[in-house]
């Protein structure tokens, strides 16, 4: 039993536990939330349902996070250490939100989908587009985003 | 008095004529009228010229056909000339390819084949053949002007030619002398204009023309500034806001303005090969003479034969704001092979190289004392692009900006025997991402700086702080580089521009949000992004054009600054376009911040380009210091305004919409007074304030006082 435990474990595609991160308002402090998945979620699909849950906001409300606007939708797509992050809905429509929370959600988004192993890299398009900003925007988002973008 | 000139002029004409019908020419004929030597000055788009053998004659100026000044002269404004000794033609080249031709003894000289008579003829004194200049320079469409006893030759604008071209408006606008040119774009509810300036030229063609070429309406040209150094402005009207790009015809002395509704309609109307927003002051390359023990080895072997003397005084200054007098390591007036334009060169060829943007090192730095001044002596390792700028009393600080140089060991202070220099510094500005070495000198007094390459080698660039002061008329800034002998073979037209920072005295303002676009929005205290960013930025802009700035605003009114049904992108790109095509000093981008959640207060600064955080904090902290608002810190970001304008961008997020502390301080216009004047107090920290013209006092803003 005590070699049994020693013996480390095969590697699993299973992640019980991932991290959704959320940017705390007024600030770029990211604010990493737990949340348990299926142990069938890998790739794609589990990258689609942190999204989902980041687009939902955190399981307790709270406003001291920044959140996508109501009604906005996301797909996620993944080739190599790429994702890419459709995003539709209201977001795609006209963003009146302010400069920090524009940065935020995006800071949320990358650190959320890059915490997947093997994914670094998170291309955002817009309805289906690569475009320069949200409409209605100021952030860059016609190139990839990684953690490094955000790095002061 | 006028009987007894007009006397001579016939004896002289006379005795031409016998001269010249007893050809060949000797010295043993030495016939000719008297030619007075003079002190008289000489200036050519503010730029002095000195002549060896400047004289008058009855009663104007006249000078040895292969004096250096005369080549000097011609260069400035594009021509070249061809004469052989012992021979009675002197053929002149315009830089639009016309021909002028003297002939020894005639009192007509020949035009582009037109004949145009002369007051008297070239004639010989002695073996050397006199020009008399002022018919020279009307020859090559110059105004003639007096100044301080001297001559002052003006380029002129001749023509202002619109044209439509498919979806865009195209208005070409040709001088007689290549054109360096500042653009600014005013765009209101009811005007939008289009101006683009000429500095050191005049025009004879001032008035108003309607245009019916698609956006435009009509174009205004107009003359403004001393006499000696006019600036020439064409106004064009628009139908409606648009967006524009210049660039350089042919050998320089003409620019096609294009006038497009979007940016993408004048993106495919511009060939991508075709330089856009080409409006640089160019440091024409001059040839520093060798110090007779210059420290650093040459790296390149020095020319077979030495070189022709260039006095100290031939090539001047600093003063230059415009392309001209290219000296390449070939020294003025060498060679005198019509079929080598060594001379000609349009400010674009100065900017054309294979490979101009390769990043080079600078080995080695040293300091001697020169007949003329204290030299500077960088050696490169390859060619290097340079930007200069000189600020005004009482500031006279200089700095030069190597770009895409990266400075071997440490950065070092030099010492100057000038009593007026009181510090020299090379030392590496920015690394990363951009590398750019700067050299910064800190007189007592103005300065007057020569920028060259050594005679004989080439990758060594000097920098030359003259005894003297700097002319009136100096330039205050201008860019040039040091990879000008590969021009030959360049065709200038095909080069990618360098990023024009060409008006140090320019800062473009840009009210965040606008017309299809309100930004945010603060319903419950009547608040609206976009009308806050605009109150903002004109009070911003007031208090800047106090401290003596000059200000241009992206929108002044609530409208798009860009096509309202062009794309958000579109609408970004139009506002950097304006910034970059005024060759703006610093761009000042005013936004409101907003949360979901009303708790966030306070304001940012932001930049992206790391060499700017420096600018984003001084004003960060001189808008917390002005209005009390919490400070949020400045914070590197890709925000679209500050990552596409080309000269240092910060976006400053003033306060929080959605915070009802924020909100009643932004209601307030005492608030918003205290904001802009802050804002402004930045950038006169940061930037030691406008630069203005020597000799004039700079205009003050009073701390704390309140915008006129």
């Amino acid at each position: 039993m005590a070699a049994a435990a020693c013996t480390p474990k095969p590697q699993s595609p299973v992640q019980p536990e991932v991290n959704v991160y959320f940017c705390k308002v007024g600030s770029d402090a990211l604010v990493p939330t737990p949340f348990s998945v299926d142990k069938s979620l890998v790739g794609s699909r589990l990258e689609n349902a942190l999204v989902a849950q980041l687009l939902a906001g955190p399981a307790v409300p709270t406003s001291t996070v920044v959140q996508f606007p109501a009604g906005t939708t996301a797909t996620v797509d993944l080739e190599g250490d790429l994702a890419t992050v459709d995003l539709n809905g209201s977001i795609a429509k006209a963003y009146r939100g302010g400069a920090s929370d524009e940065i935020g959600l995006f800071k949320s988004l990358t650190y959320t989908v890059t915490s997947v192993g093997g994914i670094a890299r998170v291309q955002v398009t817009i309805a289906g587009r690569k475009v320069p900003t949200l409409p209605g925007g100021e952030f860059e988002i016609d190139e990839p985003l990684t953690r490094e973008t955000f790095a002061q | 008095m006028t009987a007894i000139v007009w006397i001579g002029r016939v004896l002289l004409a006379l005795l031409c004529a016998l001269t010249c019908s007893l050809a060949p020419l000797t010295p043993a004929i030495a016939l000719g009228p008297m030619v007075t030597p003079t002190q008289a000055q000489v200036w050519v788009l503010g730029r002095q010229i000195a002549f060896a053998h400047l004289g008058i004659t009855y009663g104007d100026p006249v000078t040895q056909v292969d004096d250096p000044g005369l080549h000097a002269m011609l260069a400035t404004v594009g021509a070249r000339s061809s004469w052989q000794p012992g021979t009675r033609f002197v053929a002149i080249t315009r830089g639009d390819g016309k021909l002028i031709t003297f002939t020894l003894g005639s009192d007509a000289m020949s035009v582009d084949g037109v004949p145009v008579s002369m007051p008297f003829a070239p004639f010989n004194s002695g073996p050397e053949l006199y020009l008399p200049l002022v018919p020279l320079a009307k020859a090559l469409d110059l105004g003639v002007r007096g100044f301080r006893g001297g001559y002052v030759f003006v380029p002129q604008i001749v023509s202002v030619t619109p044209r439509r071209e498919g979806s865009v408006t195209i208005v070409r606008i040709e001088g007689s002398a290549p054109l360096t040119w500042h653009s600014s774009y005013a765009n209101s509810a009811r005007a939008h204009t289009l101006t683009v300036s000429f500095p050191g030229f005049g025009t004879d063609a001032a008035g108003s023309q309607p245009i019916a070429a698609g956006l435009a309406t009509g174009a205004d040209v107009s003359e403004s500034g001393p006499p000696g150094y006019p600036t020439t402005a064409v106004s064009i009207s628009l139908k409606h806001a648009a967006t524009f790009a210049s660039h350089r015809v042919g050998a320089g002395a003409a620019v096609d303005v294009v006038i497009a509704r979007d940016s993408a309609q004048l993106r495919a109307a511009t060939p991508a090969s075709t330089p856009s927003s080409v409006h640089v002051a160019v440091t024409p390359l001059q040839t520093l003479p060798a110090m007779p023990k210059n420290t650093p080895a040459p790296p390149t072997p020095a020319p077979a034969s030495p070189s022709p003397a260039i006095e100290p005084t031939a090539l001047t200054s600093s003063s230059p704001v415009v392309p001209s007098g290219v000296a390449t390591a070939e020294p003025l007036g060498a060679g005198a092979s019509p079929s080598v334009p060594s001379s000609s060169a349009s400010p674009l060829s100065l900017l054309a190289s294979p490979s101009p943007l390769t990043m080079q090192k600078i080995t080695d730095v040293s300091v001697a004392e020169a007949p003329t001044g204290t030299r500077i002596t960088l050696t490169l390792t390859g060619p290097v692009a340079f930007e200069w700028h000189r600020l005004g009393d009482p500031d006279d600080r200089y700095w030069l900006d190597i770009d895409r140089a990266v400075l071997v060991g440490a950065a070092q202070t030099l010492q100057s025997k000038l009593a007026f220099i009181k510090e020299i510094k090379v030392s590496q500005h920015a690394l990363d991402p951009d590398q750019v070495v700067r050299v910064s000198i800190t007189p007592t007094q103005a300065i007057d700086v020569r920028v060259g390459t050594i005679a004989g080698s080439p990758n060594q660039l000097g920098i030359e702080i003259e005894n003297q002061p700097p002319a009136p008329d100096a330039a205050l800034a201008g860019i040039g580089n040091t990879f000008v002998t590969a021009q030959a073979s360049a065709p200038p037209s095909t080069q990618p521009a360098l990023p024009a920072r060409a008006d140090p005295t320019l800062i473009v303002i840009d009210p965040g949000h606008g017309g299809s676009d309100p930004g945010s929005l603060n319903t419950g205290y009547g608040l609206t992004e976009s009308h806050v960013t605009l109150d903002i930025a004109e009070r911003l802009e007031a208090d800047l054009k106090h401290q003596g700035w000059h200000v241009v605003m992206t929108r002044d009114g609530d409208y798009d600054v860009g096509d309202p049904n062009g794309t958000d992108a579109q609408e970004l790109q139009a506002r950097c376009d304006v910034a970059n095509a005024a060759g703006a000093r610093l761009f000042v981008s005013v936004h409101i911040n907003s949360s979901v959640s009303s708790a966030p207060n306070g304001g940012t600064t932001y930049y992206w380009h790391p060499t700017d955080r420096a600018l984003a904090q001084t004003v960060q902290n001189d808008m917390i210091t002005a209005s009390g608002i919490t400070d949020d810190g400045v914070i590197r970001n890709n925000f679209y305004v500050i990552h596409h304008t080309m000269m240092p961008s910060i976006l400053v997020e003033v306060a929080y919409l959605s915070n009802p502390h924020d909100a009643t301080l932004l209601a307030r216009q005492s608030f918003l007074d205290q904001v802009a004047a802050g804002i402004a107090r930045g950038i006169a920290d940061f930037t030691g304030g406008p630069p203005s013209p020597v000799g004039q006092a700079r205009p003050q803003h009073p701390p704390g006082a309140p915008k006129p």
